[in-house]
């Protein structure tokens, strides 16, 4: 028990660097002349993207160092991160990345620190985790693909409403219903 | 060995200056990255110049032998054209005032769709071609030769921006950054380069008058479709006059509102308002279109095809003409038609409502009135029943559309509607309505779904804000005075806020609207069921 606490410790210790060190990762996948802006603009509705990783790294780093993982409060946060860049110019592990970097800026802060074997034990149990969110983060990146695919259909079949309906009045059948 | 990329050579952090001005530095024009290109059997018979086939996924656009010469020649005569352009090509001061309002550049964080550099795109090469300092300092003097790339960046940043005017209002200058890339998209014109989607429309409004390519007797019907759903409503059978002479008033609104979901039922509040009032009207199969994408073609397009508008009151005879829940062509109708179109016909009038006598001195110029203001107008002077409970299962917010908002100064009106029409009704933050709204992400043509992904990047900061009051005040329907908004913000708020739907502001006026006569009211017009007021 005494381990576990000691890695908690360390995180709970440098819990700023390694929040700052993420939000600063993720950031930096965008261009060199946007990161100020993300960076600084503080209103969330005239900066959204910035905004959400900073409260949903913030809110995941906490979830970690209190070792509570409970979905309300992180499934949202990796979807603040994921839903953007889901339609943002980025390649699906590019996307994805910015959750598993995590692991090499813990392990950045946290490894020099740790000398017992235990601990170590502790900090690969505290990578799961980070795995777990991993995988919540792909359920959610998929959805937000298939749902822009659908958002297509839909959009077709609102724009030609009327169009189908009359179609149906003049075929005396549903459009799509095959030749019989 | 490895050579699949670690997590940190994803992310690739770097703060060094990238080794490449952003002059060299080129788009990447895959699938999904710009709209579909228009045919030249499209653009032919429209007189388009230079019409050909082409693909902009491949790397030979085929652009015509003297292209260089036709951008040049095409620049020159809009800048003298157009004193604004050449005020907007040398007074801009790099500020950066503009650089993070608009709304592709939050959602999509690329550089070159902050408003400045997207406006120096085309600064760059009139500097070179038109200024002394660019011709002698080149690029000190931030000027660039005109190569195919800087084309190519042109079509995929000028398609990028939806001409909303968000980062105008921020200007110092005031300089309008919307008629920037209207210029650029007339000069890719004159090469033959447009959208599908945008040329699609016109080419079918310059044939039947409607985006769609719908056919007089096609309209009439799909109009009276509306009408079976209204008596099934209400009880009440409408039966509304087509192409009829000597009505007082014209009733013009964009075609989607008969076409498409969720429109149909703000064109049915408009039928049910206007039986209720008993306003003398006609609808027209010809002027069956009020948008007009000739907005985002060029000058001469737009012209031609809102030429139907007075045309088509002065063979109808009709006195003034009341015009739906449009944006871009309440901005057309606003700011260009009277010069471009006028004078009005001699048997048009200044507006007057024949239910409260209101002058509408604001449209002496055009005789158009907006719907929004006839209808506020309508309330102000109780002259209508409204029972807003029947939308209490609705929390309403609304969304400014650009042009309305910033284009003509309707802020008051539609709130004022709104208020009047439902018990429910909630702001979105400050900085994101009225004169400072976010785009839907999809106006200006580019609600096309090839470029859903870039769509929705636009779609952020408006969908952040309406899940905010999603959040906050259970918002489940945002309204709008827009058929563009009608069909972009569905899918906006089903990717940013899932739950939210949409509605016209009139579609809401017509759920609470009493009419005389009507049977006990248990569905809404989706026909749905009116939650407390079921059959029994």
């Amino acid at each position: 028990m005494s381990m576990r606490h000691q890695l908690q410790a360390l995180l709970s210790e440098h819990k700023q660097e390694i929040t700052d060190a993420w939000v600063s990762a993720i950031f930096g996948t965008y261009e060199i002349d946007t990161v100020g802006f993300l960076r600084s603009q503080e209103n969330a509705f005239s900066n959204p993207v910035g905004n959400k990783t900073k409260i949903a790294t913030a809110a995941l780093i906490d979830a970690l160092v209190d070792d509570n993982m409970d979905s309300d409060v992180v499934t949202p946060a990796v979807n603040e991160l994921i839903q953007v860049r889901a339609i943002q110019k980025f390649d699906a592990d590019q996307a994805m990345s910015v959750l598993f970097v995590l692991k090499n800026i813990i392990r950045k802060h946290i490894v020099p620190k740790l000398s017992k074997s235990e601990e170590f034990a502790d900090l690969l149990e505290l990578e799961s985790k980070i795995d777990s969110l991993a995988l919540v983060g792909f359920r959610i990146y998929s959805e937000c693909r298939d749902k822009v695919q659908r958002m297509r259909v839909d959009e077709f079949k609102r724009k030609h409403f009327q169009l189908l309906k009359r179609a149906e009045r003049i075929l005396e059948k549903p459009v799509g219903e095959p030749e019989s | 060995m490895s050579n699949i990329p670690s997590a940190e050579e994803l992310i690739k952090v770097s703060y060094d200056m990238p080794s490449e001005n952003w002059m060299d530095t080129k788009p990447e024009i895959t699938e999904g990255a710009v709209a579909y290109p228009a045919k030249k059997a499209t653009m032919e018979p429209l007189g388009m110049p230079n019409p050909h086939d082409w693909n902009p996924f491949e790397e030979d656009w085929h652009l015509p032998e003297n292209w260089e010469e036709i951008i040049y020649n095409g620049l020159k005569e809009r800048l003298e054209k157009y004193r604004s352009l050449k005020l907007f090509m040398d007074i801009c001061v790099r500020c950066g005032a503009c650089a993070d309002k608009c709304h592709y550049f939050i959602g999509s964080g690329d550089p070159k769709n902050m408003p400045v550099l997207r406006a120096e795109l085309l600064r760059s090469v009139y500097r070179k071609d038109f200024t002394t300092a660019g011709k002698i300092l080149g690029k000190l003097a931030g000027a660039r030769k005109l190569d195919k790339d800087v084309i190519k960046e042109w079509f995929y940043y000028f398609y990028q921006c939806t001409e909303c005017r968000r980062c105008s209002l921020y200007c110092p200058y005031g300089i309008d950054t919307a008629e920037v890339t209207m210029m650029a998209r007339e000069l890719l014109h004159e090469l033959g380069l447009g959208l599908h989607w945008i040329m699609d429309p016109v080419s079918n409004c310059n044939r039947t008058g409607n985006h769609l390519g719908i056919t007089p007797h096609a309209f009439k019907e799909i109009v009276e479709f509306l009408c079976e759903d209204i008596e099934e409503v209400t009880g009440i059978s409408i039966n509304p006059p087509f192409n009829e002479p000597g009505h007082e008033v014209l009733f013009i609104t964009p075609s989607g509102d008969a076409f498409a979901e969720p429109g149909i039922y703000t064109f049915m509040g408009y039928l049910m308002l206007f039986e209720e009032i008993g306003l003398d009207y006609t609808l027209s199969t010809y002027a069956s279109e009020g948008g007009n994408f000739g907005l985002f073609t060029s000058s001469s397009m737009m012209k031609k095809l809102n030429a139907k508008m007075y045309a088509e009151a002065e063979r109808l005879g009709s006195k003034w003409i009341l015009g739906g829940e449009c944006g871009h062509m309440w901005r057309v109708i606003n700011q260009y038609m009277s010069t471009m179109n006028g004078p009005t016909p001699s048997c048009m009038e200044t507006p007057v409502s024949p239910i409260t006598g209101t002058v509408f001195e604001n449209a002496r110029e055009t005789k158009m009135v907006h719907i929004a203001e006839f209808t506020a107008d309508l309330i102000k002077h109780n002259k209508i029943r409204l029972d807003p409970s029947r939308n209490d299962h609705l929390k309403t917010t609304f969304h400014d559309s650009c042009n309305p908002a910033r284009a003509m100064g309707l802020l008051e009106e539609p709130r004022e509607i709104m208020r009047a029409v439902c018990n429910n009704f909630y702001e979105m933050p400050e900085n994101t309505i009225r004169e400072q709204t976010f785009c839907c992400g999809a106006g200006s043509g580019l609600n096309t779904d090839e470029i859903m992904e870039i769509r929705m990047r636009g779609a952020l900061p408006r969908g952040n804000a309406l899940r905010y009051v999603q959040e906050k005040h259970g918002v489940n329907m945002m309204s709008c005075v827009c058929a563009i908004d009608r069909a972009t913000l569905p899918p906006l708020a089903d990717y940013w806020a899932p739950g939210v739907d949409i509605a016209g502001v009139h579609e809401l006026v017509a759920n609470a609207l009493v009419m005389k006569g009507e049977k006990k009211r248990t569905m809404d017009l989706r026909q749905e069921e009116l939650p407390g007021m079921e059959d029994e």
